[in-house]
């Protein structure tokens, strides 16, 4: 996409440049989300009974929602973005004949995918109550009235973990975000079957903006849950339960409802108070990730005398992305400058910083992490720290050349550079390349540990919940 | 423009962010030193980052209000001078009334089919202001043009596969006398 935009839109037809947008877009977030959920899954499974035939469910609705979106976009030419906006599935735009027919595949396949990590954010909830025997300690509110909060007690098995309340709040976020997804999505099928059938364009888009900010946000706070398991393995510390983590993860649970109204500034439909209320939420979301979880990894960190193996350094480097992205999309939510920004270069720019630097950082710090008790043999270091420098210098060259191209004004999803951005685009290829690189050697090296391990310890129904 | 002061603050902030993470990366080395020693200092740091962080984006929220593009805001010191109706189609502009430089304009955009974003491009290529075409609703951009020029129209909200190409010229002529201001 990077290449077939800076070379002025000449590489692919508009159709084929923004079915690949498309897929790129929806398949990013459901495997990141779905990613993240899995990872989390093994790493609490020691302190909580998660249902593996549940999450074989969740599994394969995933990859059957998966195929049909592409085959959706690959077979039918659905080009409606994975923002899908009401009504443009109905009004592609895009002459090919089955593009209602790629709309229904698309919309059938998200459904899908929604209700898979429903049943997720449900079995999560379900077994967290199960230890905790109410949501009250899950969440780890008994910390304000219970003396001795701070340390880790094993023998009472009612207490919570900081990656349990992660992902906690993921699941109650979760269950909402997919319910109004849900609700949407099944209302524009049939809408598509019923084409009389209408709604407000601005219901239509307050309902698709908080099931997909929300659902794109909890990748985030997914993978903060992975980091509370896989960073003290390194330095060798404990991350305890706190006060002000608990309370910094009750706040995330009020506030990140409210804060997708930021994707609504430029309707002007929208109650004025409103959008007040998306800037504040969106301030105030940065503050628990800044003073908890990001800070309490640099906690973690400082003088522990960590060995920078590659899971510890994509972690470490993954709450950096977390950061520097957080704080670009704090300059965006910010409503006398979105005016100049939205639909800009700097919105992908953004959230690529926290995602592909964060979010799957995140995810490749715990696949070297579990590799060893998943497989029995260790993904090589070498290539991990090389790949480790390839992302990160790609991605930031990537990021970077957005950031300033978004300044200048270049509109997201162009399918050619304005004039005077040209070279950023061409930076932005550049970067891509060495990013993929990276990406390419971590995968090869995968595949093949994977195909050479002498055992997979994958769960079993009757024993998957005490399996390290 | 803002835009180029929102990007210095990025870096800026991106810049100290990192420093923050190479600096802990190497003083990691140093360990290992005692956690609950570590911890109880770094926690103690962290009510005052709690604090700062929030007095630094309250300050932000509250000075940035008066700069929103809401029509309220903009209307406050008088009415428009000039109307025009901007109808957004899939992939098509279009615009009746004329814009002269100085007055306020206010744009009465809508969307006969999907969500368009109007977006206004100043002669230098730099975005001006914009706002969502809807279908069923008609919002109200409130602008002012410094100069008489060739201002280009954008689409800002992916409307399908003919979204990039989805733009005109709109000629702003010189302020006649009572017409504008």
């Amino acid at each position: 996409m990077r290449l077939a935009q800076a070379s002025g839109g000449n590489l692919f037809s508009s159709d084929v440049f923004y079915e690949v947008m498309s897929i790129h877009g929806s398949g990013m977030v459901a495997i990141g989300l779905m990613a993240g959920a899995a990872l989390l899954w093994h790493l609490v499974s020691d302190e909580i009974e998660l249902s593996v035939n549940v999450n074989r469910a969740v599994f394969l609705l995933t990859l059957t929602g998966m195929l049909l979106i592409l085959a959706a976009v690959m077979v039918f030419g659905y080009s409606s973005a994975w923002t899908f906006l009401y009504p443009l599935p109905e009004h592609p735009g895009s002459g090919i004949a089955t593009a209602n027919v790629g709309a229904a595949s698309y919309l059938t396949g998200l459904a899908l995918v929604v209700v898979g990590f429903l049943l997720w954010c449900v079995d999560f909830i379900r077994a967290g109550l199960k230890r905790c025997g109410s949501l009250q300690r899950l969440l780890g509110l008994y910390v304000f009235s219970e003396p001795g909060h701070g340390h880790d007690d094993h023998t009472d098995h009612t207490t919570t973990q900081p990656s349990l309340i992660a992902g906690t709040v993921v699941a109650i976020l979760g269950l909402e975000a997919c319910l109004i997804g849900a609700l949407i999505v099944i209302f524009m099928l049939t809408s598509l079957v019923f084409p009389s059938l209408t709604i407000s364009a601005l219901v239509a888009k307050n309902m698709i903006y908080f099931a997909g900010h929300t659902l794109a946000n909890l990748q985030i706070y997914v993978a903060a849950g992975i980091a509370y398991a896989v960073l003290p393995a390194y330095t060798k510390r404990p991350w305890r339960l706190s006060r002000a983590l608990v309370a910094g993860w009750l706040a995330t649970l009020a506030i990140v409802m409210l804060a997708f109204f930021h994707h609504l500034y430029q309707d002007f439909a929208q109650p004025e108070a409103v959008q007040w209320v998306g800037n504040v939420a969106s301030y105030a979301a940065a503050i628990p990730p800044m003073t908890v979880t990001i800070y309490g990894g640099l906690v973690q960190v400082w003088r522990s005398g960590i060995r920078w193996s590659a899971a510890a350094l994509f972690t470490f480097m993954a709450m950096a992305g977390w950061a520097i992205g957080g704080f670009g999309a704090v300059i965006d939510s910010t409503i006398a400058l979105n005016q100049f920004l939205h639909n800009t270069l700097w919105v992908p720019a953004h959230f690529h910083t926290y995602m592909a630097l964060g979010v799957m950082f995140f995810i490749i710090g715990a696949a070297y992490h579990l590799m060893p008790s998943l497989t029995g043999r260790h993904l090589s270091e070498k290539v991990g720290r090389r790949a480790a420098v390839m992302m990160t210098v790609g991605g930031y060259v990537l990021v970077l050349a957005w950031y300033i191209s978004g300044s200048m004004s270049a509109p997201r999803r162009y399918m050619y550079p304005l004039q005077g951005t040209e070279i950023f685009a061409w930076i932005a290829v550049a970067g891509a390349l060495v990013a993929l690189t990276g990406a390419i050697m971590i995968f090869k090296d995968l595949v093949e540990t994977f195909l050479a391990a002498p055992h997979l310890n994958l769960p079993e129904p009757e024993l998957a919940p005490k399996q390290a | 423009m803002i835009t180029y002061l929102a990007l210095g603050v990025f870096l800026a902030g991106a810049v100290a962010l990192a420093s923050v993470f190479i600096l802990a990366s190497q003083v990691a080395r140093r360990g290992p030193t005692p956690y609950p020693e570590v911890a109880s200092r770094a926690y103690r740091v962290r009510l005052f980052w709690f604090f700062a962080l929030g007095g630094i984006l309250s300050a932000v929220l509250l000075s940035a209000l008066p700069y929103a593009p809401y029509a309220n805001l903009r209307l406050a010191s008088g009415p428009a001078a000039m109307h025009v109706d901007v109808t957004a189609s899939q992939y098509l502009w279009s615009l009746q009334g004329s814009v002269q430089s100085g007055g306020k304009v206010d744009f009465a955009v809508t969307s006969m089919d999907v969500n368009h974003g109007f977006g206004v491009y100043d002669p230098s290529g730099h975005l001006i202001g914009q706002v969502q075409a809807m279908p069923g609703y008609t919002n109200h951009l409130i602008l002012q043009f410094p100069a008489e020029g060739d201002y280009v129209i954008r689409c800002l909200e992916y409307c399908g596969p003919g979204h990039s190409s989805m733009y005109m010229t709109m000629h702003v002529s010189k302020c006649q006398s009572g017409c504008c201001c």
